[in-house]
């Protein structure tokens, strides 16, 4: 027998309420990208041109990025699974990690900032975006490459070793499948946050490197903080790219997630 | 394992040591070198009108982005269908990825102009137009991070409060939430530093004066935005200004990490 229970004024209200707070951020950037679309139809199509440069540069900004931040946290990970560090060192480096996550994306900017005005200036300007970049994103992708270690089971690593299988096979044969679906969830995710960091970069762009850096975020700040003639729909065009192209990339980790889990893994 | 592979091996341990040791180094060593190379005085009375510009922006977001954030946690761990759940938790996470220049964007195209419509006097540069945004892109760091403290509240809390003939909605309000207090106090403390830490919305949508008012209708500096504006202000110096970038870099840098390392420590709790 199934019991049936009455929904009351009160529950439906509330409901309604949650119902519409979850959809009201995306409420309101559906509203943003509307108004961008407008704008772009408006706009002659020559004055489009000026994009390439800021895909090409936010490209490589990402790809260089996101490959420095999975080494640094890759050997930050091994640093902290190792057997030879003590209690105390873990719980020091846990510590800067938790830190390290907690620092505002616009310091790594002042930080670079700094470095440079204390004599870094040889140093590329793509280096040091990316520097920059892979700093942001260093502490997510340690949690990452920690929970794709973690979701293999500790019986399964110890019975690989016992049946005589070299770290180079464990890793091919026990880790691999089951993590790399964690680590590429993980790393679509800090390419989605690469292709929108701003903050970090307006501080390098606006000194150093006027003319050296390019990125899609930094053309629409330039559009929104100038307002020059045309400013508002070039920055609806970047407004438009950065939503696609984001939205794209976390819709690809959506779904490898949910294959994963339809899979029951 | 062979004697390269080993050597290999610990280059690398000792380079995931390094790195982040050097980093938090650096951040507390330069900028506190560039805040004491200023002198107190001077870095104090410069900070106050961006202290008050944080507040008051962070204020707004707080006042529109907790209720919200806590009522959508609620919807989605205590009402929704488990179908509604797989639909709408997706949906949260392209708000979450979106970037800040997009939500600056909303913040002055769409925002303003709208807020202006009903409200006079308000500058086209304001506080209640950013502080707004910053609150609605809260909500879904504040619902998901709530929900997870809804989530550990036991099962057999809620079937014991049911058993006893209490609907849903006073399960919610007289169980669980104050079962997962905490919990959501730690959710609203690090969804607090992650608003605090956003500079873009505010140095596009706020303005760069740093003036002393509470006035949501007119233009201010917060500290983030301060570090952002420095530049569009300053562009055409012939060098940054270090002092001012490190002074207020580490007055945010302690908030920051105040209300991050507080929220985290109450999680842990």
């Amino acid at each position: 027998m199934t019991l049936h229970r009455h929904t009351t004024a009160g529950e439906s209200v509330v409901a309604a309420l949650g119902f519409a707070t979850v959809l009201l951020p995306l409420g309101l950037l559906t509203v943003a990208v509307v108004d961008a679309l407008q704008r772009v139809v408006a706009t002659p199509l020559s004055m489009h041109s000026t994009w390439l440069p800021a895909l090409w540069g936010t490209a490589r900004l990402v790809g260089v990025g996101v490959a420095l931040s999975l080494v640094m946290s890759m050997a930050m990970v091994m640093a902290l699974e190792s057997t030879h560090q003590s209690n105390a060192q873990r719980q020091l480096m846990k510590g800067m990690q938790v830190f390290l996550s907690g620092v505002p994306p616009v310091l790594y900017g002042v930080l670079m900032a700094v470095m440079v005005f204390g004599g870094l200036r040889g140093v590329s300007t793509q280096t040091l975006g990316a520097m920059s970049v892979a700093m942001v994103l260093c502490p997510s992708l340690v949690a990452t490459v920690r929970r794709a270690l973690r979701s293999v089971p500790e019986d399964e690593w110890a019975a690989a070793h016992a049946l005589g299988g070299t770290p180079v096979m464990v890793l091919a044969v026990v880790l691999g499948p089951r993590a790399i679906v964690v680590l590429a969830v993980g790393v679509l995710r800090a390419v989605g946050q690469a292709i929108g960091l701003c903050a970090p970069l307006v501080l390098l762009w606006a000194w150093w490197m006027p003319e050296g850096l390019h990125a899609l975020p930094l053309v629409v700040w330039d559009a929104l903080t100038v307002s020059a003639e045309g400013g508002a729909s070039l920055a609806a065009a970047g407004v438009l790219m950065l939503v696609g192209s984001t939205w794209l990339v976390n819709g690809m980790a959506l779904a490898v997630n949910r294959g994963w889990d339809v899979d029951g893994q | 394992m062979a004697p390269w592979a080993a050597w290999l091996q610990s280059v690398v341990r000792v380079l995931g040591v390094a790195w982040p040791a050097l980093l938090c180094t650096a951040f507390i060593g330069l900028l506190g070198a560039g805040v004491i190379d200023d002198g107190a005085a001077a870095s104090v009375r410069n900070l106050l009108p961006l202290t008050l510009g944080s507040a008051v922006t962070v204020g707004v977001a707080c006042v529109v982005g907790i209720p919200m954030g806590l009522l959508s946690a609620v919807y989605i761990s205590e009402l929704a269908s488990p179908r509604a759940r797989r639909v709408l938790k997706p949906l949260q996470t392209f708000s979450m990825c979106t970037p800040a220049v997009v939500w600056a964007y909303a913040a002055v195209m769409v925002m303003t102009p709208a807020l202006q419509q009903w409200m006079s006097g308000l500058q086209d540069d304001n506080a209640l137009s950013p502080g707004i945004v910053l609150g609605i892109m809260m909500v879904p760091t504040m619902s998901m991070l709530s929900e997870n403290a809804l989530n550990a509240v036991s099962n057999d809390v809620r079937e014991a409060a049911c058993a006893l003939g209490a609907a849903p909605l006073a399960v919610v309000r007289r169980v669980v939430i104050p079962n997962a207090q905490r919990g959501l106090l730690a959710a609203s403390l690090i969804a607090l530093s992650r608003v605090l830490a956003e500079g873009v919305v505010v140095a596009v949508a706020c303005g760069h004066p740093a003036v002393m008012t509470a006035d949501v209708r007119m233009s201010m500096e917060s500290l983030s935005s301060h570090l952002l504006g420095l530049n569009a202000q300053d562009a055409l110096l012939s060098q940054p200004p270090i002092a001012s970038l490190a002074i207020a870099g580490m007055a945010l840098l302690a908030v920051t990490a105040l209300f991050n390392g507080l929220g985290q420590w109450w999680v842990r709790q």
